[in-house]
């Protein structure tokens, strides 16, 4: 077992490091957004709590993670910090996500989590990206492992068994 | 089997120590429109294990403070009343907030998170959303005993019994395995202890909110979206996060807007984060403190 990075609610973080972990636990509305770099095998993630940072942007210069539209340039930074600066074009990267349950709403008006996967998917477009893997959505929680080593996703929640993407 | 179910319950109420004088005095006061510091701060001061939690809490790294705070009455102003309520409760023999909730595939780390985010978040709602109506001390109590009927049924529940776990609201799925529900089981310890008659009706209706009494509609639905929004943010208490029904109806009582929602989300997040982080560097003193006395 490598390294594990344990990312809280809007943390970000990346690692090129071999057999590196990046973790977090407990995503209820919060979504996982992960990108690995097929060139460097750099991966990240990010664990987005919000899907706008205009309701607090002074605050989201200091947890840029926490919002979908300020979490992906900011892996991208944190991918250069890991490699020594380089970051591969958007062909060579991959993208995944998951998380972004929501309880159950007649109304249909308490759906963070739907916007907040909503919100990733438009940021990432903006940098012409797509997530090759989606598991967004459901009602329970998710914890997440990504292994630097296979790039595979490990997602366990209670009650269920473990699952990959 | 339901005979069985709440015979099994109330042996488990009997057995719990009721809650301590001083945090009953505690909650009493905290809940009164027109209390003082000073009322606080004398009844803190009766009891030194309280009194060295509260000022752990305070000097610890969490709140970087420049100086360290030496008494009780600075350190109320400094952390507000309300926490204080959280330190007490904490600390109850019962272990209501603290205890693991096997059956609930969840630690008691995660119970206590989920009382803590769900006070922080009630409170929160109730000083910006309540129009007055709902005291913050009250708001903050209920969140933290709101599932203090979990541990009292996650014992009855068997492994297997979740292992086809449907989409179902998880308040259902209790009464069908085992006939009553955390909310009702939590109902009859809440009379057992005789807390006020409204927390004892936010905890029986939390997740029904639109069941509660008059008096208490507004609190049972801060209540319900503080708990929905702890479940959302990843404090959550295991295998029945995410599986409850939001009543939308809360905005009737509520003036509250999606985007006060989210700013909402953010600021309870941040709170949070301090707030747990002292009070775990308080209690994890008293233990080492503690185990020192011990072995002296
Ligand atoms: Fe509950
Ligand atoms: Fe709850």
């Amino acid at each position: 077992m490598g390294k594990s990075i344990i990312l809280g609610v809007g943390d970000f973080g990346a690692t090129a490091e071999t057999n590196g972990i990046l973790k977090t636990y407990a995503l209820g509305s919060c979504v996982a957004v992960m990108i690995l770099d097929k060139k460097t095998r750099c991966v990240s993630m990010a664990h987005v709590a919000l899907p706008e940072s205009t309701i607090s942007p002074s605050k989201a210069m200091s947890l840029p993670g926490y919002f979908a539209d300020t979490a992906i340039p900011a892996l991208f930074e944190s991918m250069k910090r890991a490699t020594g600066g380089i970051l591969s074009p958007a062909n060579d990267l991959i993208v995944k996500m998951c998380g972004g349950a929501n309880v159950s709403d007649t109304n249909n008006t308490f759906n963070i989590g739907k916007r907040n996967a909503l919100a990733i998917k438009k940021a990432l477009w903006k940098y012409g990206l797509a997530p090759r893997a989606d598991d967004t959505g459901g009602n329970f929680s998710r914890t997440v492992a990504l292994y630097q080593a296979t790039g595979i996703v490990e997602i366990s929640s209670p009650g269920k068994e473990n699952w990959k993407i | 089997m339901l005979e069985d179910t709440i015979k099994k319950i109330e042996a488990q109420i009997e057995a719990i120590p009721v809650l301590s004088p001083v945090t009953s005095e505690l909650l009493g006061i905290i809940s009164e429109p027109n209390h003082s510091l000073h009322d606080v701060v004398a009844i803190v001061e009766t009891d030194a294990v309280l009194t060295s939690l509260v000022l752990k809490t305070v000097n610890s790294a969490a709140y970087a403070l420049e100086r360290p705070i030496e008494t009780v009455s600075d350190a109320i102003l400094f952390l507000g009343d309300t926490i204080i309520a959280g330190l007490a409760l904490r600390r109850e023999k019962s272990g209501v907030a603290t205890a693991n909730l096997s059956g609930y595939l969840a630690d008691a780390d995660s119970n206590w998170a989920h009382a803590l985010k769900t006070a922080i978040a009630a409170r929160y709602f109730a000083k910006r959303f309540s129009g007055g109506k709902v005291r913050e001390g009250v708001a903050y109590t209920a969140g933290i005993l709101h599932d203090i009927g979990k541990s009292l049924i996650s014992t009855l529940f068997t492994d297997d019994q979740f292992t086809s776990i449907k989409d179902t609201e998880f308040i259902d799925l209790e009464k069908e395995i085992l006939g009553i529900s955390h909310a009702e089981a939590g109902y009859m310890l809440a009379i057992k202890w005789k807390l006020p008659a409204v927390m004892c009706d936010v905890i029986r209706w939390h997740h029904e909110p639109s069941v509660a009494q008059d008096d208490s509609k507004v609190l049972t639905y801060i209540i319900h979206l503080a708990d929905l929004t702890a479940m959302m943010s990843g404090s959550g208490t295991g295998i029945d996060t995410m599986r409850h029904t939001i009543d939308s109806n809360y905005s009737k009582y509520l003036s509250i807007s999606d985007r006060d929602l989210e700013l909402a989300f953010f600021e309870i997040q941040l709170e949070y984060n301090t707030t747990f982080n002292a009070i775990q560097a308080s209690f994890e003193s008293l233990k080492s403190y503690q185990s020192v006395e011990k072995n002296q």
